[in-house]
């Protein structure tokens, strides 16, 4: 029996899993830092929340998992892209553990770890991805040992949309949840800027345009006719690559995949082109330790660790540039 | 008396008659996703500019002729290319994405933007040897270099995922072709890298700590 620690902190979230090789979740304990409403995450303050909660929540995650730190196999953590300050918390406490208790160290890319995890818990085989993650808005398949990018968005993310108009409305970031039931009140769609480039997207104009909309408009109104724009463009790059690709399987993986809205209109592209929408329980879809736990096992799998003095963070780091041996 | 021979992203694509000729009919169904109004100006919005679009663009490339437009059925009928896509031979013969490259630079020296340059929008007629380019529903008139360079960019994102075997030489092919008719290669290809630099497509800048 492998077993392997994995620990996220990337942005909001400091959050460790401990999990084993048969992809049994052993443990996933998460602690978020919430700004104050009307404000975007403050790197520095997050980071110091995530410094003050690390310790109990890794020891959290091994006694809820009844083992300690002599049983791991290895330590996995969120190596980037993310928020500087944050991303070095992470590294800097499983770099302390792999070299204290000398085991392998394995840096994984955030955004990998949302799909792997997505793929072990829905059962995907060769999917069709929708990356939605604070970080990336992005449509991928696995080509050859690499996630491959099909379209994605040329300036905001979905979620940094999402957030960015819950701020001017006075709510405190991540605000999906909350402009998501604001929106299950709206009725009246307002017009806005549908910006779908080929398979990538723009989201600036759909912001500029709500924003301007304020006065004359509820919120609701707004909240609604922003979501049914913004999900209506991504389901249409999902459908440009479903006919181009032809995958039986469409994996939603991310924090904006709890959606509720957004999954039924999924549901619907899936059915059209014959596929299977592969969606991920809401605990995962967002960002846990266990994305990263079960990436490191991936990895520890084929073989590939690195020194505690090479451990690295990258803020920015693309995902077609991350190698994924298993999935070639 | 129609047939479906293809169900692309934003329409479904009906073989029939119109006349005495064989035509293609473009049909922008309903989105059961979509809010209605949505729904109903960009299928509005892209019937009329694909109609124009494939017409503007005859002057420098072969589109299909339009043979009917209805702006209340979401439909265009156009004349039907009987051949193949860029798309089921590329693979065999890398060296067709000069082809590609021609077609775009040409395009773009009318200040044409395709909007959705993949390999399933070429289509060859073998026996008039012709290459035909369609799709223009995200077509629109711009000279500026990164509206280009996004083009560009498209047919790099594409062929990367749909041809990843030979996606260097059917890029360097294509680029060829496209310099070859265009000129304007030097100034684009700097603004290809800009967009992939900015924002989301920021490069690796790891770092040790
Ligand atoms: N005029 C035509 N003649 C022959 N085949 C066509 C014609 N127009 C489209 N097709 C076929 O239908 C497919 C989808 O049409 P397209 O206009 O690209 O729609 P979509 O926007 O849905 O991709 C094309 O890839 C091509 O194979
Ligand atoms: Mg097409």
């Amino acid at each position: 029996m492998t077993l392997g620690l994995g620990i996220e902190s990337t942005a909001h979230t400091f959050s460790a899993s401990v999990i084993d090789d048969s992809g049994k979740i052993r443990s996933n304990v998460k602690s978020v830092y919430r700004p104050p409403s009307g404000s975007g995450i403050h790197p520095r303050e997050a980071s110091r929340h995530h410094a003050e909660v690390a310790p109990s929540v890794v020891l959290s995650a091994l006694k809820e998992s009844s083992i300690n730190y002599r049983e791991l196999d290895f330590i996995a953590y969120s190596a980037g892209p993310g928020l500087g300050p944050c991303l070095r918390v992470g590294a800097t406490i499983s770099r302390f553990i792999a070299a204290y208790y000398d085991k392998p160290l394995i840096p994984v890319h955030h955004g990998v770890g949302h799909i792997e995890l997505g793929s072990l818990l829905t059962d995907a085989n060769d999917p069709l991805v929708l990356l939605l993650s604070g970080g990336h808005t992005m449509v991928l398949a696995a080509v050859n040992g690499r996630w491959r990018v099909f379209g994605e968005t040329l300036d905001l993310t979905l979620g940094q949309l999402i957030d960015q108009f819950g701020r001017t409305i006075g709510l405190a970031s991540p605000a999906g949840p909350t402009v998501e039931k604001i929106a299950e009140k709206g009725s009246k769609y307002v017009d806005m800027p549908y910006a779908v480039k080929g398979n990538d997207l723009s989201f600036s104009g759909l912001l500029t345009s709500v924003k301007r909309k304020m006065p004359e408009e509820i919120q609701e109104n707004l909240a609604f006719s922003l979501q049914e724009t913004a999900f209506a463009m991504l389901s249409e790059v999902a459908e440009r690559a479903l006919a181009l690709l032809h995958k039986k399987e469409l994996l939603v993986v991310g924090g904006v995949a709890a959606n509720a809205r957004l999954r039924q209109m999924l549901e619907l592209v899936s059915d059209r082109h014959g596929c299977k929408l592969k969606d991920v329980p809401a605990e995962y879809a967002g960002d846990c330790g266990a994305q990263i736990a079960w990436t490191g096992w991936l990895y520890f799998k084929s073989g590939y660790s690195v020194k505690p003095e090479k451990a690295f963070v990258s803020q920015s780091w693309r995902i077609d540039e991350v190698d994924v041996p298993w999935r070639s | 008396m129609e047939k479906l021979i293809a169900r692309g992203a934003e329409a479904d694509i009906y073989l029939g008659r119109w006349g005495p000729l064989s035509a293609i009919y473009k049909v922008r169904t309903a989105k059961q996703y979509m809010a209605e109004e949505l729904d109903k100006k960009i299928r509005r919005q892209r019937t009329v500019r694909e109609a124009r679009m494939l017409r503007a663009a005859r002057s420098a490339v072969d589109t299909p002729h339009v043979l009917y437009v209805s702006q209340k059925k979401y439909t265009i009928v156009m004349e039907y290319i009987n051949g193949k896509r860029m798309l089921d031979i590329i693979d065999k013969s890398p060296s067709q994405g000069k082809v590609m490259g021609e077609i775009l630079g040409r395009l773009h020296m009318l200040n044409i933007i395709h909007g959705d340059p993949n390999t399933a929008n070429f289509l060859f007629d073998s026996k008039k040897n012709k290459w035909y380019l369609v799709d223009f529903g995200l077509s629109y008139i711009s000279s500026r270099k990164e509206d280009m360079a996004v083009d560009l960019h498209l047919v790099k994102e594409v062929v990367y995922v749909q041809h990843p075997t030979s996606f260097k030489e059917i890029m360097s092919g294509f680029y060829d072709g496209y310099m070859s008719v265009s000129g304007k290669m030097a100034g684009i290809v700097k603004k290809i890298d800009e967009i992939e630099r900015r924002g989301r497509y920021a490069r690796n800048r790891s770092f040790l700590f």
